[in-house]
């Protein structure tokens, strides 16, 4: 048996991350609702940007279909001829525009988020844009080093997926499912992690340096990483599922544009959470404890 | 033939939602449908095939013999025997199976070559393979034409022994091997059919065409491994060990082919249904799936032989393959059929894909074993009727609003999918022979979608029991025959009235022809409103007209098979809607049955959603 170790199998040359205090991190969550509400006006600009982009693609959908169908209402009986129709027309012109949509909120996507961030972090909207746009430059690079290594760490995880797909050995069928089904746990696992490192070094990135936002947003992870999933999982929950409600037309547009604003406010309050945690990274809260010489008993 | 895509159904005149609970009522409700138990032939068949063939599974080498007693039916003597050799359709890339299918079928691709070699052909006694013609066609060595020396006098019988080697293919049409998993089909030399005339139906091994062959008496004795289970036509009726291998016996009358599926590993589930044992072989791990395939097997051998006659044979075996083996699934022979799906099972989720393989497969039982015609010039006669079948089965199973799609948002009525394939391509006619086909595409359309389309329309239209009593009345008259298009018409005549092959069956199956309906044209004045129907295609079916008057009360009124239609209705009209029930699935177009306002369905809101959600994945 190992003995207990002082220190950490850390190397030597990885900095050592600060200890985590727990009530700060409590303290750092209940203050992310506060900074989330005194910023609505901006988060509401935000939305307002997205649901502008979202309504080219489906506005050219919508269009496509209703010419397809003609009058007859879009239903069972009539789909499979609306699908036959439209895929010369309608749904290929909203695929196209679903992808510029993308690109244009891909481009947009670093100085938006840095805005935002600015907001949540106090400044008045005018301020917020200014230093959104000034910091969206290291923002640039701190995002393409996450996303670099995200990728490289999820090409190193997949390799087993890789391997046990391809074992075709054995008949059964259900076990190799379930085996490439449990591999896919890692890679799945570190592609999320990825995302919420994302966010934690771009909200660095308002202050600090590349490396030092790449840092700070690594050990803020500890912090952040559950309510990132939190906040992902309630928004997905918020989206896809309350397409299928079989509600009328008014109601739909009720209930989705109230769910959809939900999840861009849930989304504000997790970057606003990220913003508090790594602003305290890197700041030792606890004395460092002095390192000691590695002990193994003689005869154990 | 095979089958894999979605699947089928009809429909009621009243839709109306189906509680969860109440939709497995269906499999209920067949059981008291349960056919009384039927009998073969009292007499012997013509023919007798006793096929030995020992099995090497390194080399996947089938070392055998075949000897036939062949008697001849024919009305004048014979001067030749014609054999099918079907393995050497993987020969290489100039057989005919290889160029009409492109060396794929249903994707997955040719991975290396087969063969059968004869080593000898002794008729009566005397060598006669150095005087047999092997090449037919150019390039294609699928059969093989032995002139005999003294003709067959009509009545007299021939004695055949023919030994051979057959080099199985790796699976991906049908026959072949997957790792240990191998299917022997078609691996021996086998008569072609015998027409009344004398002449002999020979063609090659075709893509989309195979099964044309004499009832006989077939026997198959096959030299295994020890420790391998095997499933094959017929009953097992003596069974032997030789130190590592091990002997069996299968014998089956009444049959026109025999095949056999072994692996070291299948596992076995048994079921009855009457008199009949049913056997599920399935690999590791697919137990769950195997009851349900026994489940859906039992539930269609009860609803087929209550309208087709019962099922006659002691025996049926449902091969389940494995992962890798997809060449051979979903593929039938006399008293056995492999089928397809995953090793989930699936009873209470909405995807009908693997109940429909089994019940198509097992339809084939009645279309293709017992009422055998030939598959390579009337394939609608086999594929055509067994994929209507097929879908009225499983809307029986499952529903007819959800025989093809069951989500609890999306119910997709499985002949509306087979309606819209039908009319994927501008293709041949349903009952165009096999080569005429231009690929796979055209041929799945016409052959399956076209035909079960036809007969779904005239069940929908002139009533499902009748439509059933028609099919009945054809194979119960040519059970165990070899039945033409001719033969089809004249039982619907005898049901309907002649007026059916005339005007329906023949234009729509043979001259390709629709019955299209388009509306137009709703106006509303002072007088009241009026409206325009056209029809298009010569299929005469009758139909019905829903109008939403302006108050919201609506009406339906029936319409004749005219070909214009000017209506004149009383006051003022919203909409008006033909064919409200679906029930012409001869019809390319449904968007043009309704004229009127366009009832909003928060398309653009849930459009705007979907948009949303994903934009926000990207964006800040
Ligand atoms: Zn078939």
């Amino acid at each position: 048996m190992r003995p207990s170790f002082p220190g950490s199998l850390r190397p030597s040359f990885w900095p050592e991350a600060p200890e985590v205090d727990p009530e700060r991190t409590r303290k750092n969550r209940r203050a992310a609702w506060a900074d989330a509400w005194r910023a609505r006006p901006t988060t509401f600009a935000i939305h307002l940007v997205g649901l502008g982009l979202a309504s080219w693609p489906a506005w050219v959908l919508r269009n496509g279909l209703r010419r397809a169908a003609g009058p007859a209402p879009i239903e069972q009986g009539v789909l499979l001829d609306v699908l036959r129709q439209a895929k010369t027309s309608g749904v290929l012109a909203a695929t196209l525009a679903a992808f510029g949509a993308l690109a244009v909120a891909l481009a947009l996507s670093v100085p938006l988020q840095m805005t935002w961030m600015a907001a949540l972090g106090g400044a008045a909207p005018r301020d917020a844009l200014r230093r959104g746009l000034r910091r969206s430059g290291v923002a640039m690079a701190v995002s393409v080093a996450v996303v670099g290594l995200t990728a490289v760490m999820v090409a190193v995880c997949a390799i087993p997926v890789y391997v046990v797909h391809a074992a075709t050995d054995g008949p059964d069928a259900r076990l190799h499912d379930l085996l490439v089904l449990a591999s896919l746990v890692i890679p799945l696992g570190v592609s999320l992690m990825g995302l919420a490192w994302l966010d934690l070094a771009r909200a660095a990135a308002l202050r600090h340096g590349t490396k030092e936002s790449l840092k700070r947003g690594w050990w803020s992870l500890r912090d952040g990483g559950g309510t990132f999933l939190w906040v992902l999982g309630a928004r997905l929950a918020l989206g896809l599922p309350l397409l299928l409600l079989p509600i009328p037309p008014l109601a739909a547009v009720v209930v989705l544009q109230l769910a959809a604003l939900a999840g861009t406010f849930l989304r504000s309050r997790w970057l606003a959470e990220a913003r508090r945690h790594v602003m305290e990274r890197g700041v030792p809260v606890v004395p460092r404890a002095p390192r000691l010489p590695v002990v193994i008993p003689a005869n154990e | 033939m095979p089958r894999v895509r979605a699947a089928p159904a009809s429909r009621r005149s009243t839709p109306e939602p189906r509680p969860l609970s109440v939709r497995l009522a269906p499999l209920l409700l067949l059981v008291a449908a349960a056919p009384a138990a039927a009998q073969l032939p009292a007499d012997p068949p013509a023919h007798r095939y006793e096929v030995a063939a020992s099995l090497d599974p390194e080399a996947h080498v089938l070392d055998g013999s075949v000897d036939i007693q062949f008697r001849n039916t024919a009305d004048r003597p014979l001067t030749e025997l014609l054999f099918h050799l079907y393995m050497n359709a993987f020969a290489d890339d100039e057989t005919v199976f290889m160029r009409e299918s492109s060396g794929q079928l249903r994707g997955v691709g040719a991975a290396g070559r087969g063969s059968i070699e004869l080593e000898s052909l002794r008729v009566d006694g005397m060598e006669r393979l150095h005087a047999a013609d092997g090449e037919l066609v150019e390039g294609d060595r699928t059969q093989l034409s032995v002139p005999l020396v003294t003709p067959l006098e009509p009545g007299e019988t021939v004695h055949v022994e023919v030994t051979f080697v057959t080099q199985l293919p790796p699976l991906f049409a049908r026959a072949g091997y997957s790792g240990e998993f191998h299917v022997g089909a078609q691996f021996f030399p086998k008569l072609a059919k015998l027409e009344p005339d004398g002449s002999w139906a020979g063609f090659p091994y075709h893509g989309n065409g195979e099964f044309y062959a004499d009832f006989a008496r077939y026997a198959l004795v096959l030299d295994l491994p020890r420790e391998w289970p095997v499933g094959a036509t017929g009953a097992l009726v003596d069974e032997r060990t030789e130190g590592s291998r091990r002997i069996v016996r299968f014998e089956q009358a009444w049959v026109h082919d025999t095949a056999f599926v072994t692996a070291p590993w299948l596992e076995e589930l048994t079921g009855t249904e009457g008199d009949v044992r049913i056997r599920v072989l399935h690999p590791p791990g697919y137990g769950s799936a195997a009851e349900r395939h026994l489940e859906v097997t039992r539930a269609s051998l009860r609803h087929f032989g209550s309208y087709l006659g019962a099922y006659p044979y002691a025996q049926l075996t449902v091969i389940v393959p494995p992962r890798g083996a997809e060449g051979g699934a979903g593929m039938e022979y006399p008293t056995l059929f492999l089928t397809a799906g995953p090793w989930l099972a699936m009873p209470r989720l909405p995807f009908v894909a693997q109940d429909e393989v089994t019940a198509h497969e097992l339809g084939h039982q009645w279309f293709q074993g017992m009422v055998a015609s030939d598959e390579v010039t009337h394939p609608m006669l086999d594929e055509g009727l067994t994929e209507w079948i097929t879908g009225d089965a499983l809307a029986a199973l499952h529903g007819p609003e959800r025989s093809g799609i069951g989500l609890p948002f999306l119910a997709l009525d499985g002949f509306e999918i087979r309606r819209v394939w039908s009319f994927g391509k501008p293709g041949h006619p349903p009952a165009a022979p096999v080569p005429d086909f231009d690929g796979s595409g055209d041929y799945g359309a016409a052959v399956y979608g076209r035909t079960s389309s036809v007969m779904e329309t005239v069940a929908r239209t002139w009533g499902r029991e009748k439509l059933r009593s028609a099919l009945g009345h054809y194979a119960e008259r040519h059970r165990f025959g070899h039945p033409t298009p001719a033969d089809l018409y004249a039982s619907f005549d005898a049901i309907y009235g002649p007026w059916m092959s005339r005007r329906v069956l023949r234009p729509a199956l043979e001259g390709n022809q629709r019955a299209a309906l388009h509306l137009a044209n709703l106006r509303t004045d002072d007088a009241g409103s009026t409206v325009d129907l056209v029809r298009l295609g010569e299929v005469p079916v009758p139909t019905r007209l829903r109008v939403v008057r302006t108050d919201g009360s609506t009406e339906t009124i029936p319409l004749p098979a005219q070909r214009f239609f000017h209506g004149r209705l009383e006051g003022g009209v919203r909409s008006a809607r033909v064919d409200p029930g679906r029930q012409n699935l001869l019809d390319p177009d449904r968007l043009d049955d309704q004229v009127g306002e366009a009832r909003s369905t928060g398309l653009l809101a849930r459009a705007l959603h979907f948009f949303q959600v994903l934009v926000g994945s990207v964006g800040p």
